[in-house]
């Protein structure tokens, strides 16, 4: 019996699974046996598109399909939380299996917090995640530093601080740091991240870790809950899925390795936030580059902190409809309603097309938070600073007391029935 | 529950951006971020952004409808196709008149053409739009020899230095503006010439508030002070162009101060732009097409010829085009054939009573003007195919109902020559057809369906593939990647991303510069003090996104602070605004964001110089 906080290493029994998983595909046959084992209604992964840069978010219920969604791609930047509770109703009404990397996990949390998704309905396996990089420069960088042709490369991955391709006649890998140096790499939240192993998942897999005969054909699979724990048990019986306990040595280079990386996140965010100045010259700088913005909405759509059926950047009160760019009142919302929970997904700043960094300065400043009050975003079911109200509550109540002004209503009680 | 990406093209604007439409349960609810598209990478501005919402509205027209006694009533197809060919088939041709759309894709405006070409035998087809774009077009083929943006939207970031004139990319084309910020970011050095401190106006290093319409001689000034400096590019001018003499002879006369007079700016302003412009390389000029802005056009590429920057990535004259297939509707041919009208000519040969019949696909030309207006109620026979009661159908004897972009195949041609796909993600709404069908089934009720036999979207581009040259070489499997091709097709896996790299292709191979000589518009007056800096149609899709009109809930007039003070106008007072064509009352827009003596509107009447009064009790 599998249980909390085992560690081991786990391989497919699936001659399909295997041809296409990143490593020993564990994570691709649990998801086939909660589909079969009814564990899951259906699953939410990641497969490729148009080619293996082309991320696309992929719902399988037939666990015959699963094969063709194993695999890792580095160029997958989304964040599936934001669309469980657009498109599925938060799992309110159904089981869904979701593969995730650190910060979809910590997404899942805090939308669950703002009681936009029930995670009594979800099941996550988490990816150990290094970063991931854009697509677009992802191309750019191969043409540009491999002398590759992006179309004719069949694999990517990063290992050992590499950025490894494979394409047709060889394989070529160069340090991820010296890509970033020139510009390229992985998007810059995933520079600063630290969620690299996302204990918040039920399940969290990755290669690192995984030695001896074993190397680069087993999954490391950590165990993080009891939920987990029953999966990989029953994937176990059922045959799809082999294990043995991690080898202790594999298991300390794991550590390693995690130690190194959540170092490198340290460097990028003094890199980072340093480039930012402090105080009023922060300030400044933030007003300098958000004066650019077209008030496009991308920001608010995409984050997972923000969830409102009416945004107050709407209220006509503080953002003037129709003008762009707005006044500094748009982000200083952003800033008041998100800082105290960003889980610095990036999706707000790789989806600007104002090339605003805005994903940089919330996690400056919710970093900043953290110093000051210690709650730590995305890990647990911990309310944050500014403890939320829901939506529907709020709004009946302020509709209730015949006013829609906030500052008016805020010692107003709760009419009755609440 | 069925849940799927449908990757798709923007069906707003030319430039053309990448979209993924989210499909649950056989209904479009909402757009995705598609970052793999290399126009936009996943980021869109608020029009993709809302894009769906429009494909859900409860205002689709869901059946044909024929107008009986004043009243629309619902009809069948058959019905429908019976009542227009029996118009059809006794007509003219040259009492007939077709307008194709800048908004619908390249597959419906070739057979539309063929139909009217061909079947209806009428010289009298265009597209809307084309009444801006055609004179842009003209200007480009007789200086380059492509009617078309020389580069590519993409590498306007790689530019060193930018100049915009007459156009805000920031918020008309929102994600090739994001082109401009790049390049800034990169250390370029950002030129803006408008009158109007517009969004990109506030981001430029050198903006520069010319008055309306006196953008030639604003270009023809930096041109003669570049060559005043010695500064023009005298071995490409002398390998790769023709007519040098004659434009440096027609800019002679601009220097700083005869130009700093015309465009109501110091001489000084002139002189730093020609600085600017020349400082680096490659520099790019971005520009949209206005009413008659051939001669802008002339005057941008003069400027490119002069400096050599044109065939080099980042360089070149970007014309953004206002709607997402401006470009494609012209390639596939809906321009006026042999002494056919155009758009404005048909308008007027109906308000004369001599176009009898008029068959309009997918625009609202009715939005542009009382004139348009009057001439449509004239028509003896209106055919609109539309998916919204537009003014425009609401004229209309017969309407069919199209369906939208994410309910059918098809291919848009964006403002940089890029061929992509839209994707059937969805069933049309009701009974509506996709434009290309209906008009093939329409050919086939008047006995020609023997050249409409088509089954699909893709049938029909084959033969576009065939018959335009420019698009020879493209097929569906070779736009299946995010890349898609920029015609012409044979510039490599892509297709062309910056024309005239080795030559030019006009007919001795060389650029031709041309001499442009500043015009002065219609002058204003004592009677109409205002000149008229913006116009911008209120578009129908925009219409029919709740988010859109949120935003832009009124239509408005913006007023200069100083001017509003003058006579009385407060922010949000309504204030009558007339000029020779037309008036029409909007909410005031009080703002130093405009130079005195301007103003930008809406279009309800076209204008370059307008008067405005307080209306009572306002
Ligand atoms: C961007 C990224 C970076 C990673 N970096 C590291 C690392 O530094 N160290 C480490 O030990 N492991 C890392 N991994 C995890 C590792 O690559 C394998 O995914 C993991 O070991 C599971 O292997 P498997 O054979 O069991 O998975 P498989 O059975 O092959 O299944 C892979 C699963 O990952 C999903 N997936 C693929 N791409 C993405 C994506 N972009 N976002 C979300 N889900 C995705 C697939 O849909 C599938 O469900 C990373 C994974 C990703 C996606
Ligand atoms: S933010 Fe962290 S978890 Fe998310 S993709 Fe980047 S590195 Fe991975
Ligand atoms: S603010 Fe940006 S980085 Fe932070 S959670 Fe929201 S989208 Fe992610
Ligand atoms: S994504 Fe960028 S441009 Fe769009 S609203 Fe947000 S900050 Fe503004
Ligand atoms: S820039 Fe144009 S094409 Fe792109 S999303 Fe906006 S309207 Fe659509």
């Amino acid at each position: 019996m599998t249980k909390k906080g085992d560690m081991l290493y786990a391989w497919t029994n699936d001659a399909d699974i295997q041809k296409k998983a990143e490593l020993g595909g564990a994570v691709t046959s649990i998801w086939k046996y909660a589909l079969e084992s009814k564990a899951v209604d259906a699953v939410l992964v990641i497969s490729k598109g148009k080619d293996l840069y082309d991320a696309k978010p992929t719902l399988v219920k037939n666990a015959a399909e699963l094969a063709n969604t194993a695999g890792s791609l580095h160029c997958g930047t989304l964040l599936l939380p934001k669309l469980i509770k657009k498109y599925f109703d938060g799992a309110a009404n159904m089981k869904i299996g979701v593969t995730v990397k650190g910060c979809d996990a910590m997404a899942f949390y805090e939308l669950a917090k703002r009681k936009q998704i029930n995670l009594d309905n979800i099941v996550m396996i988490g990816v150990n995640c290094g970063g991931s990089v854009s697509p677009v420069l992802a191309r750019k960088m191969i043409a540009d530093k491999y002398g590759v042709d992006p179309d004719k490369v069949h694999k990517e991955e990063i290992d050992k601080g590499q950025f490894i391709i494979e394409y047709e006649g060889g394989h070529k890998g160069i340090s991820v740091d010296e890509l970033e140096e020139a510009g390229y790499g992985r998007r810059s939240n995933c520079r600063r991240c630290k969620m690299k192993v996302p204990r918040q998942a039920d399940l969290a897999c990755g290669n690192w870790g995984v030695i001896g005969p074993r190397a680069g054909k087993a999954t490391f699979v950590e165990v993080c809950s009891e939920k987990g724990a029953n999966l990989l048990d029953g994937a176990v019986k059922k045959g799809i899925l082999a294990t043995e306990p991690a080898n202790p040595k594999g298991l300390e280079i794991r550590g390693k390795v995690e130690g190194a990386m959540m170092k490198l996140g340290d460097k990028w965010r003094k890199h980072d936030f340093e480039s930012l100045g402090e105080g009023k010259d922060r300030l400044k700088k933030i007003m300098a580059e958000t004066s650019r913005c077209i008030k496009c909405y991308s920001c608010i759509s995409a984050c997972p902190i923000c969830y409102c059926v009416d945004c107050t950047t709407k209220n006509p009160a503080y953002v003037t409809p129709g003008e762009v760019p707005p006044n500094f009142m748009f982000h200083l919302i952003r800033f008041a309603h998100i800082a105290d929970s960003c889980v610095n997904c990036g999706q707000c700043q790789e989806l600007c097309p104002a090339e605003i960094p805005n994903a940089m300065f919330m996690h400056a400043q919710q970093v900043e938070l953290e110093k000051m009050f210690g709650h730590v975003p995305g890990l647990d079911m911990e309310l944050p600073l500014m403890a939320f109200v829901e939506e529907k509550v709020e709004r009946a109540r302020l509709h209730n007391t015949g006013s829609d002004m906030i500052y008016e209503n805020v010692f107003t009680p709760l009419p009755k029935g609440h | 529950m069925d849940f799927t990406y449908v990757p798709s093209t923007c069906p707003y604007c030319g430039t053309g951006c990448g979209i993924n439409l989210v499909v649950k349960d056989g209904k479009v609810e909402g757009i995705s971020p598609w970052h793999r598209n290399p126009v936009n990478e996943g980021k869109v501005c608020i029009r993709g952004n809302k894009s769906f919402e429009f494909v859900n509205s409860a205002e689709r027209i869901t059946t044909p409808l024929i107008k009986k006694d004043g009243r629309f009533a619902e009809a069948s197809w058959e019905d429908a196709y019976k009542e227009i060919a029996a118009h059809l088939k006794g007509a003219k041709g040259d009492e007939v008149g077709f307008v194709a759309s800048a908004r619908t894709c390249n597959e419906d405006n070739y057979v539309f053409k063929n139909l009217a070409v061909n079947v209806v035998k009428t010289a009298n087809i265009d597209y809307c739009g084309r009444r801006c774009n055609a004179d842009a077009v003209k200007g480009l083929v007789e200086a380059f020899g492509q009617g078309a943006m020389t580069n590519s939207i993409t590498d306007i970031s790689s530019a060193k230095a930018i100049l915009v004139v007459g156009s805000n990319p920031l918020e008309e084309n929102p994600l090739a503006g994001r082109r401009v910020i790049m390049a800034q970011k990169n250390g370029a050095k950002v030129i803006v010439a408008d009158a109007r401190t517009s969004a990109t106006a506030k981001i430029a290093d050198l903006h520069i508030a010319i008055n309306p319409g006196t953008e030639v001689a604003f270009l023809n000034g930096i041109a003669a002070a570049i060559i005043k400096a010695g500064r023009e590019n005298k071995d490409f001018i002398a390998q790769k162009t023709s007519n040098f003499e004659k434009c440096k002879a027609a800019v002679a006369p601009c220097t700083p101060d005869a130009v700093a007079k015309i465009c109501g700016i110091s001489a000084d302003a002139v002189t730093k732009a020609a600085e600017l412009f020349t400082a680096a390389q490659p520099a790019s000029i971005v520009t949209s097409a206005g009413a008659g802005s051939g001669d802008l056009i002339r005057a941008c590429a003069n400027l490119s010829l002069l400096t050599g920057n044109i065939g080099i990535a980042g360089a070149g004259v970007n014309l953004l085009r206002g709607k997402s297939n401006a470009q494609g509707a012209m390639d596939v041919g809906c321009v006026p054939q042999d002494n056919g009208h155009s758009v404005p000519a048909m308008i007027e040969a109906a308000g004369a009573g001599k176009i009898k019949t008029l068959y309009i696909m997918g625009e609202n030309i009715a939005s542009a003007g009382a004139m348009v207006v009057d001439a449509l109620d004239k028509v003896g026979f209106l055919v609109v195919q539309d998916m919204f009661m537009t003014a425009t159908a609401k004229r209309a004897h017969v309407i069919l109902p199209s369906a939208s972009f994410a309910e059918r195949d098809g291919t848009v041609t964006n403002s940089e020559r890029r061929v992509q796909r839209v994707r059937k993600a969805v069933e049309p709404v009701g009974s509506s057809k996709a434009d290309w069908q209906i008009i093939c089934e329409l050919a086939k009720a008047m006995g020609a369906e023997k050249d409409f036999a088509y089954k699909n979207a893709e049938e029909i581009f084959n033969d576009i593939a065939k018959k335009v040259p420019a698009y020879a070489g493209i097929t569906y499997a070779n736009l299946e990647k995010p890349e898609a091709i920029q015609w012409p097709a044979s510039g490599g896996v892509f297709g062309t991303a910056v024309l005239y790299a080795d030559k030019f292709a006009t007919r001795d191979g060389k650029g031709a510069f041309s001499a442009v000589e500043y015009k002065a518009g219609e002058a204003v007056s004592a009677e109409y003090p205002f000149a008229v800096a913006a116009q911008w149609p209120t578009g129908t899709l925009s219409l029919n996104t709740p988010s859109i009109v949120r935003e832009f809930s009124e239509a408005k007039v913006s007023i200069n602070k100083a001017d509003a003070k003058t006579l009385g106008i407060k922010p949000g007072s309504r204030v009558k605004v007339s000029g020779k064509t037309g008036s029409s009352t909007l909410a005031a827009d009080v703002t130093t964001g405009i130079k005195a003596g301007v103003v930008s509107l809406p279009l309800t009447f076209a204008a370059a110089a307008v008067k405005l009064e307080k209306t009572e009790g306002a």
